[in-house]
């Protein structure tokens, strides 16, 4: 159980009707609480690879084990119960505009049905893990961008999911954002939570050693 | 999750309120044309009814009945319920009636002579049904009776084409019900379809298709039942305008009394089909919604 990978990608193939194949041969192990790294040009392949995580898209071939299941067999119940062991942060961060904050991020502890009191603690911890208690009460549609970041990571990590994938979580905020942005997923990490980030920031890619994978020529390559 | 469903219908409710508002007029509106449809014709059966609603008999006696026989089934008859009009008609009366009604041939036929015009008992029945099978046998059983002759003839004319009417109506009553079920379903389906962006982070989020449905089912019987409690009140208004038109007017003063509204049970059955039928289209909606969501 000890060795067992979290993450099990073996011969994955992917090629969208009537484009160039993006995915030829996929293959990737990640261990329990790794921080990792996940770049490529544009279109390379990068969300589509975190969308057959998440079981929204199914590959055309090979396997894809997640937490000792294989993710394209799962159905129903199952799917759902998966989706919720992974929290997922995007560019446009995907949150309910007209709802606060604190409602936003709520949303998978009501999904997961826990009971008011401790729904309104697991919210205290995040808020005071990532210092957005200013934020709380106001509605998402009156943040700035970076600001909606946050909440988006505290919604994707209010549940303490095992493993948080982060699409390009940083591209439209500036350095010191993007810097605070990858501080908290480095927390997060720090507590256990296994974090893949995705991105093309150069700059965050040099700072930090941490292991990087290179999506390119529809391969994944490891490059530190 | 009940309550945290709740809590996001009323969220939906005020993030949404201008499409779900026009919503519920375009229910209502429909709901208003269903039920003042409903209304028009149940009064139009029952005025027709009541005003076919009367029967006549007549029962033949035999030629030599005593007075003793004859008032036992005078007694019987009067007892049957609804009955009314019971008039006895001797031989002679028959006969005089006979020739009044043909009166060019009256000197001729005063000069035949009847040898047998039984004594009648004629009366008339005032319910919605005919005598019954075993009313009917009794009195044919009676001491004295030679045969019953009843109008019913006519009245089977009658019953068929109420049967016709109903069937009609019913055919109508059931082309605006689809009508109804498409428009809700419809108008929710839009409301819905306007909030994908909400139902896609929700799937995102691994919420189980039921989590997502329940605010949208609450939101769609919410939406039927408050088009379906003012569209009520609108026909009620439409309802007072024609009653009192009615009684203002000479000819069809008589009628004020006997065209009515619905009844409270009546109401209820219409509010309790509305609104599940409000709440199966957003199920629909939303199912096919979530289903065809491409996350
Ligand atoms: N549902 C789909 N149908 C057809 N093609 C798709 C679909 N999803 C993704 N693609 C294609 O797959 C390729 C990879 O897209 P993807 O979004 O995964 O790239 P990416 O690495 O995340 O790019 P970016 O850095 O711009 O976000 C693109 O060419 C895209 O057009
Ligand atoms: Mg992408």
């Amino acid at each position: 159980m000890q060795n067992r990978p979290l993450i099990a990608i073996r011969k994955v193939r992917k090629h969208f009707l009537g484009k160039e194949p993006i995915f030829t041969d996929i293959n990737l192990e990640v261990s329990g609480g790794e921080f990792i790294f996940l770049t490529g040009v544009s279109g390379a392949g990068k969300s589509t690879l975190f969308r057959m995580l998440l079981g929204l898209e199914k590959p055309d071939g090979g396997i894809i084990i997640f937490n000792g299941s294989d993710v394209r067999t799962l159905a129903g119940e199952d799917m759902c119960r998966h989706r919720r062991s992974i929290g997922m942060i995007y560019q446009d961060y995907k949150l309910l505009q007209k709802r606060s904050a604190e409602d936003n991020i709520a949303i998978p502890l009501q999904i997961n049905g826990s009971p008011r009191n401790i729904r309104d603690k697991k919210i205290k911890d995040i808020t005071r893990k990532l210092k957005i208690g200013k934020l709380l009460k106001q509605q998402v549609q009156s943040l700035s961008g970076g600001e909606q970041q946050l909440i988006a990571i505290a919604r994707a990590a209010v549940h303490k999911p095992i493993l948080i994938l982060a699409d390009e979580p940083t591209a439209n905020l500036d350095q010191k954002m993007a810097t605070r942005i990858f501080e908290v997923l480095s927390l997060l990490n720090s507590e256990g939570t296994t974090v893949i980030f995705a991105t093309h920031d150069i700059n965050l890619l040099k700072a930090h050693q941490k292991r990087i994978l290179l999506l390119k020529h529809s391969v994944l390559v490891e490059v530190h | 999750m009940i309550s945290s469903a709740f809590g996001q219908t009323l969220d939906n409710l005020r993030e949404n309120y201008s499409t779900i508002l026009s919503g519920i007029v375009m229910t209502c509106f429909s709901l208003v044309i269903l039920g003042t449809f409903i209304l028009v014709y149940q009064n139009l059966i029952h005025l027709t009814q009541l005003a076919f609603r009367k029967s006549h008999y007549s029962l033949f006696l035999v030629d030599q009945i005593s007075s003793h026989q004859k008032s036992a089934i005078a007694a019987y008859v009067k007892k049957i319920p609804d009955v009314g009009g019971i008039q006895e008609v001797s031989s002679d009366e028959a006969k005089k009636q006979l020739i009044e009604s043909f009166v060019e041939a009256r000197e001729l036929l005063q000069q035949l002579d009847f040898p047998t015009f039984p004594n009648i008992l004629e009366f008339v029945l005032d319910r919605s049904g005919p005598l019954t099978i075993e009313e009917a046998r009794h009195l044919k059983s009676l001491d004295g009776v030679h045969d019953l002759i009843t109008g019913r003839e006519t009245r089977d004319q009658i019953n068929t084409f109420f049967n016709i009417a109903n069937f009609v109506g019913l055919f109508l009553i059931t082309l605006l019900m689809i009508c109804m079920v498409l428009i809700i379903y419809n108008t929710i389906h839009i409301a819905i379809r306007m909030r994908i962006k909400e139902i896609e982070i929700l799937k995102i989020l691994g919420a189980s298709p039921g989590f997502i449905r329940l605010p949208y089912i609450l939101e769609g019987t919410l939406i039927a039942s408050i088009s379906c409690l003012l569209s009520l009140g609108i026909i009620f208004f439409l309802y007072s305008f024609v009653v009192a038109g009615i009684t203002f007017n000479n000819a069809t003063y008589p009628i004020r009394g006997v065209v009515r509204f619905f009844t409270i049970l009546e109401m209820g059955t219409f509010f309790v089909t509305i609104m599940l039928l409000g709440a199966f289209s957003s199920y629909l909606a939303a199912n096919r919604i979530i289903n065809n969501l491409d996350v």
